[in-house]
């Protein structure tokens, strides 16, 4: 029982280290500091610009959100792949894990501890977005009208950003470049999977299975509609890929099982693989 | 010659006269009961639309709404067979037939509607045995708001979880060697005896 003990206490404390280790290493990047600069950027564009055009503000807070946000899914996607992409197999690469790996640090704590990492990482350039929305949404509207979809919005771009990070993490585990890790991880998420759930859409099946579909509810939630639902529709089965929208609970379900199969899946590859 | 000049002279008078009784009598046959112009159509008629209102005009995606609308007929006749259309977003969604109005009498017609959610444009058309009345078709508009989706708290809920499931990552190895002790689970010492 003792010796249980121990090793609990023993792999927390290495993990706790890996986070931290991991953590610096970010803070060093100049990753951190470009996915910073697009974090503050990208919301005091649709600020700015409709203030020098005099072209005015939308209506509600809440449309004004759901277009300010429209980036954040791009900024999750390339944040994720700038924190996660070497995660794994720089070590394998640069070969510091013979340096690494025969220390008495579990693999196991050692990539958890980055992937945490990365997490915090990615979760600190989400909420500069959204706390910069949120205060351009106080400055035009009024601070009551930061409203609870907005929160909710907030709440699941943290989750998928932990998905899309899980993704790029078993790619990491996989392939044996870390720049074929983000480059793939970021075309994966940015274009391949809303393709097939396009395509999917176009041919009257719901890709209710794609996380990338899934991540339509940070917009979503913010019940911006302003169109007419019930209007003319196109393409096969009458829709143009605007006939389904994510269920919320299926949606955070869907990114959940991703999270965690996908964390598993590298685990185990990143432990079962050797040094070249 | 005079006999055969007065004949065609008599001859044209008689197709012109009975060209002239046909285009005359023909809408008179028209008003005629009993006849298959008996009712009138919708052209004509002055049945109107007077207005288009909802029970709640600041509905959520799902609510049941009652559209009401009067229709007045503004003639000196009764006019029957009225169908009243409710149409959505030019899309015909309810048909109310066999509507009768007597001379100068108005009728309020609902209809229970289930509203989906964003900018819906409500319309009404009217017909007359079957002919829409031109212009006839009034419009009101009304912004359905969505339905919140999902709830914070099962966002919270969903981060404990992932969470959980990291950390329980951490420590399923020390786990796992508690409970078998001859098995390391991918530990360091597994993988050095293995080079």
């Amino acid at each position: 029982m003792v010796s249980f003990v121990n090793d609990l206490r023993s792999d927390l404390n290495h993990f706790y280290l890996s986070i931290s280790f991991e953590l610096r290493k970010h803070f060093r990047r100049k990753g951190l500091i470009m996915a910073l600069i697009l974090a503050v950027l990208l919301p005091l564009i649709f600020f700015i610009i409709p203030i020098a055009f005099d072209t005015g503000f939308a209506d509600t807070a809440n449309q004004f959100a759901s277009s300010n946000l429209a980036f954040i899914n791009i900024l999750i996607i390339i944040s994720a792949a700038i924190f996660t992409g070497d995660a794994i197999n720089s070590e394998f690469e640069k070969k510091t894990g013979l340096i690494l790996f025969p220390t008495p640090q579990r693999r196991n704590s050692i990539f958890v501890g980055r992937f945490i990492a990365a997490i915090i990482g990615v979760w600190l350039v989400v909420s500069i977005y959204y706390l910069i929305t949120a205060l351009e949404i106080t400055n035009i509207y009024g601070f009551s009208e930061v409203s609870i979809e907005f929160l909710k919005s907030f709440l699941i771009a943290l989750i998928y950003s932990v998905c899309a990070i899980s993704i790029i993490f078993l790619l990491s585990s996989i392939l044996k470049k870390t720049i074929y890790s983000s480059l793939i991880g970021f075309f994966l998420l940015m274009m391949i999977l809303p393709i097939i759930s396009m395509v999917l859409q176009l041919a009257d099946v719901e890709p209710w299975f794609i996380v990338t579909y899934s991540s339509n509810l940070m917009t979503n939630v913010l019940a911006a509609v302003t169109t007419s639902t019930a209007g003319p529709e196109h393409g096969p089965g009458g829709g143009f890929g605007a006939g389904f929208e994510p269920d919320f609970y299926v949606g955070i379900g869907v990114m959940v099982a991703y999270i965690m199969i996908f964390l598993v899946l590298s685990l185990i590859v990143a432990n079962r693989r050797r040094m070249e | 010659m005079t006999g055969i000049k007065l004949n065609k002279e008599i001859k044209i008078l008689v197709i012109t006269l009975i060209l002239t009784s046909i285009l005359v009598l023909i809408p008179s046959t028209g008003a005629q009961p009993g006849s298959i112009m008996d009712q009138p159509t919708g052209m004509g008629t002055e049945v109107k639309v007077l207005n288009i209102t909802f029970s709640d005009d600041d509905p959520m995606e799902g609510d049941k709404i009652v559209i009401s609308t009067y229709i007045k007929n503004n003639g000196p006749s009764p006019v029957t067979n009225i169908t009243v259309s409710i149409i959505l977003n030019n899309e015909i969604i309810k048909n109310i037939t066999d509507v009768t109005l007597e001379a100068n009498e108005s009728k309020l017609i609902e209809y229970e509607w289930t509203t989906d959610k964003g900018q819906q444009n409500i319309g009404v058309l009217l017909y007359v045995n079957g002919f829409p009345i031109q212009n006839s078709m009034v419009y009101n508009s009304i912004y359905v708001e969505q339905e919140p989706l999902g709830d914070v708290a099962t966002l919270f809920f969903a981060i404990i979880i992932i969470f959980v499931f990291v950390l329980s990552l951490v420590i399923l190895p020390s786990i796992l060697t508690a409970i078998r002790p001859e098995i390391k689970p991918y530990s360091h010492k597994k993988n050095a005896s293995k080079k």
